[in-house]
């Protein structure tokens, strides 16, 4: 195969697209004729992949608008959890993550969610009442260790972070919940994976994007799937 | 619902049975630490050891959670202002003498401390004496500050602290809320009007503690919707808290019938007055049944609704993963430390990839040095790449234009404009690309660097810029058609 010059640089620019999240074919010069020539031509979608591969990229979808991909763990572009938001301390990274998985778990909790097309709104509130019960859930749970000393579970952990910041001014908590998780949904509309709409009543209300159903299905809930087995296994 | 507790022990040995009711009474009375360590150190706070004294702080948080409760209901919680106003209020009757600003700080502080001043649950420790000997640990929640809709804090009694008002004891409320029905009615057919005033206030209690668990276990099973047992435990446990709410709602008419009639026969007034506090009573209970009576009904109709559309769906991938069963219970079931194992590569898998604002020199670096077998890559055989250089459309410069730029950037320039050498390349019969290369040489020459252009053949390299060419700013303006900026005046030094 004879790759040219300019394959090579239509591939580093649809790369360059590809890792824009909010970036959109019509809303970006030139990304729709990319996206066709991807979808057509075998052998630029050759050069792409190898590019791709070779940074840990992969390719999730590729639709009319926008060709989505993920971060392999060892990808210089991977997100780390422990480089976001000042969540190098363990707990504080926990709760971080929690809330990650929380927004996953809220839009899908089961296998059929997962392929579905509609996505639920999305309001701070709810998702930290949804990983509240899920807490109290396993509180509630025979033989749970909850009680073990020194083993901090990661429902208590969550359990006992505030809420909302406390009434009292002074003592006013960086750590509630509610504000961690509007927090992370701002974030979320920077990546790409929620859009803001219009409150309810004062409320702000987020909404899925397609892009948060595909990195959930092809990559994170096979991430955290594999590690779980992998501890079963270790520990069984 | 209200029974949960009980239905999970359904088949458990007799000795569990009793252990289990035996920790559930021990957790309730915990629950009260808080309140007690309040009032039992309120002489170690600020102001000095008597500046508390004429306050009893526990039963200052207990009638402020008597109060949350009373006024909350299922969609709102009750303005933080509010239950400050009415606390303070039941300070400034404890210590009338101290002035009105002391009463409401005592009332923040009763607030504050309920909320575990914003640390969220309270952590307590005990021991089962009847289980392994080291401390176990629960966590209680009392009052929880709310946002409304509006931005304000609203306050939640939680059903724990509900349960404190059921007298700290270990009850089945559909079962308590028969029981105190059926002595109501004997106590009012018996004339006994205090005793039934006392049942009356109890059943209120009861119907708001059994509002407050239904309330919460609907809520739960609605969150998860996709994936609760709607049509088995879900649908039974619904159907019965409708039937004893439909029925509690039917006695309590009875009864607040019976107590009407009571009422309008009755000629003393302390007996008029008695049995009209019972019948407000009742209302109240009544007025929280009805609440529950339509969240019931909407519940019902969504899992019929869930169950029909969950029988028609043909089955889900099994490549695919139940995010709440298969994912969230199993990580927050985990100590923290391998929990963090999880959510870390859940992250990275969530959030799409991100070229970092400020690369990180340490990650592309760690990333380069890797050995190549290290790296996940080739889904396909990699096929060695080939460089083509048959793209002739890339304009270039000619010889002949690069030697014509290097004549005349090379002359002996004293302050030449870098106009006129501008005008003299792009005059008629010029190459073309001379002026282009003559701009170019011009601003190399500002920067104060002999630049070096590659051409041809990549061995060779020419130099356009002569050494000891410099350009600096004029002041004026380019004069030409095509090139526009600062003018530069071109000196070449002695070499």
């Amino acid at each position: 195969m004879t790759i040219t010059r300019q394959q090579i640089a239509d591939a580093a620019r649809l790369l360059g697209f590809a890792c824009r999240p909010r970036a959109y074919a019509g809303r970006e010069s030139g990304y729709a004729e990319l996206l066709n020539l991807y979808r057509t031509d075998e052998e630029f979608r050759d050069v792409f992949d190898a590019m791709a591969s070779g940074l840990d990229l992969r390719v999730l979808d590729v639709t009319d608008r926008a060709l989505l991909i993920g971060a392999d763990l060892d990808s210089p572009f991977g997100f780390r959890l422990s480089e976001y938001r000042k969540s190098d301390e363990l707990d504080r990274r926990v709760v971080r993550g929690l809330i990650v998985l929380g927004i996953a778990a809220y839009c899908f909790p089961t296998q059929r969610s997962l392929e579905d097309s509609g996505l639920p709104p999305l309001m701070a509130r709810e998702v930290d009442d949804f990983l509240r019960a899920a807490c109290e859930q396993l509180r509630g749970r025979p033989g749970e260790r909850d009680d073990e000393p020194g083993l901090d579970m990661a429902w208590q952990l969550y359990l006992r972070q505030p809420e909302v910041k406390g009434t009292d001014r002074r003592r006013r908590s960086q750590s509630a919940t509610v504000d961690l998780i509007e927090q992370t949904l701002e974030d979320f509309v920077e990546w790409g994976l929620v859009v803001e709409e219009p409150s309810a009543g004062g409320v702000r209300r987020f909404r899925g994007l397609p892009r948060l159903r595909v990195q959930v299905r092809a990559m994170a809930s096979q991430h955290a799937f594999s590690v779980l087995q992998k501890l079963r296994r270790e520990n069984a | 619902m209200a029974a949960e507790r009980d239905d999970d022990q359904e088949g458990m040995p007799q000795g569990d049975l009793a252990r289990e009711s035996f920790l559930r009474r021990l957790r309730a009375l915990l629950h009260t630490q808080p309140l007690h360590q309040l009032e039992l150190h309120k002489g170690m706070r600020g102001g000095g050891p008597d500046k508390y004294e004429p306050y009893d702080l526990l039963a200052l948080q207990l009638a402020a959670i008597d109060y949350i409760a009373d006024h909350q209901n299922p969609l709102r919680g009750v303005p933080l202002e509010e239950v400050q106003q009415e606390v303070g209020h039941l300070a400034g009757a404890m210590a009338p003498k101290r002035r009105a600003g002391e009463h409401r700080e005592v009332a923040t502080l009763v607030l504050s401390a309920l909320e575990n001043e914003g640390a969220g649950a309270f952590t307590l420790s005990f021991r089962d004496p009847y289980g392994p000997g080291h401390p176990r640990q629960s966590d209680v929640k009392l009052v929880t500050p709310d946002q409304a809709v509006d931005g304000s804090i609203e306050l939640r009694a939680t059903p724990q602290a509900i349960n404190l008002l059921l007298d700290v004891m270990d009850v089945d409320i559909e079962s308590a809320e028969r029981a105190a029905a059926y002595v109501l009615r004997l106590q009012v057919e018996r004339g006994r009007l205090r005793s039934a005033a006392e049942s009356a206030e109890r059943m209120r209690r009861l119907s708001k503690a059994y509002q407050g668990s239904i309330q919460q276990a609907i809520l739960t099973a609605q969150r998860d919707i996709g994936q609760v047992d709607w049509a088995g435990r879900v649908m039974a446990e619904i159907e019965r808290a409708y039937g004893h709410v439909d029925e509690r709602l039917r006695e309590e008419a009875a009864i607040i019938e019976d107590v009407a009639e009571r009422h309008a026969a009755a000629a003393e007034p302390g007996q008029r007055q008695a049995l009209l506090q019972i019948k407000e009573l009742l209302e109240d209970c009544n007025r929280y049944h009805r609440e529950l009576h339509t969240l019931l009904m909407d519940a019902r109709t969504r899992l019929l609704e869930q169950h029909a559309s969950q029988r028609l769906a043909p089955p889900p991938s099994p490549a695919l993963v139940a995010m709440h069963a298969d994912v969230l219970l199993p990580v927050l079931g985990l100590a923290v430390a391998p929990a963090d194992d999880v959510l870390t590569p859940f992250a990275a898998g969530t959030v799409p990839p991100l070229p970092p604002a400020l690369v990180s020199v340490s990650r592309v670096a760690d990333h380069l040095w890797r050995a190549r077998a290290e790296r996940q890559v080739a889904l396909r055989p990699v096929v060695p790449v080939e460089l083509d250089d048959e793209d002739e459309a890339q304009p270039r410069f000619t010889p002949e234009a690069v030697a014509f730029a290097r004549e005349l950037l090379g002359r002996d320039h004293r302050g030449t404009p870098l106009s006129r050498l501008l005008s003299e390349a792009s005059a008629p019969g010029s190459p073309p690309g001379a002026a282009r290369l003559v701009a170019l040489g011009g601003l190399e020459a500002f920067m104060d660097a002999g630049g070096e252009v590659a051409w041809g053949d990549e061995a060779e390299t020419w130099r356009l810029v002569p050494r000891g060419l410099t350009a600096e700013r004029t002041g004026g303006r380019l004069d030409h058609p095509d090139y526009a900026g600062d003018e530069l005046a071109l000196t070449r030094a002695e070499p």
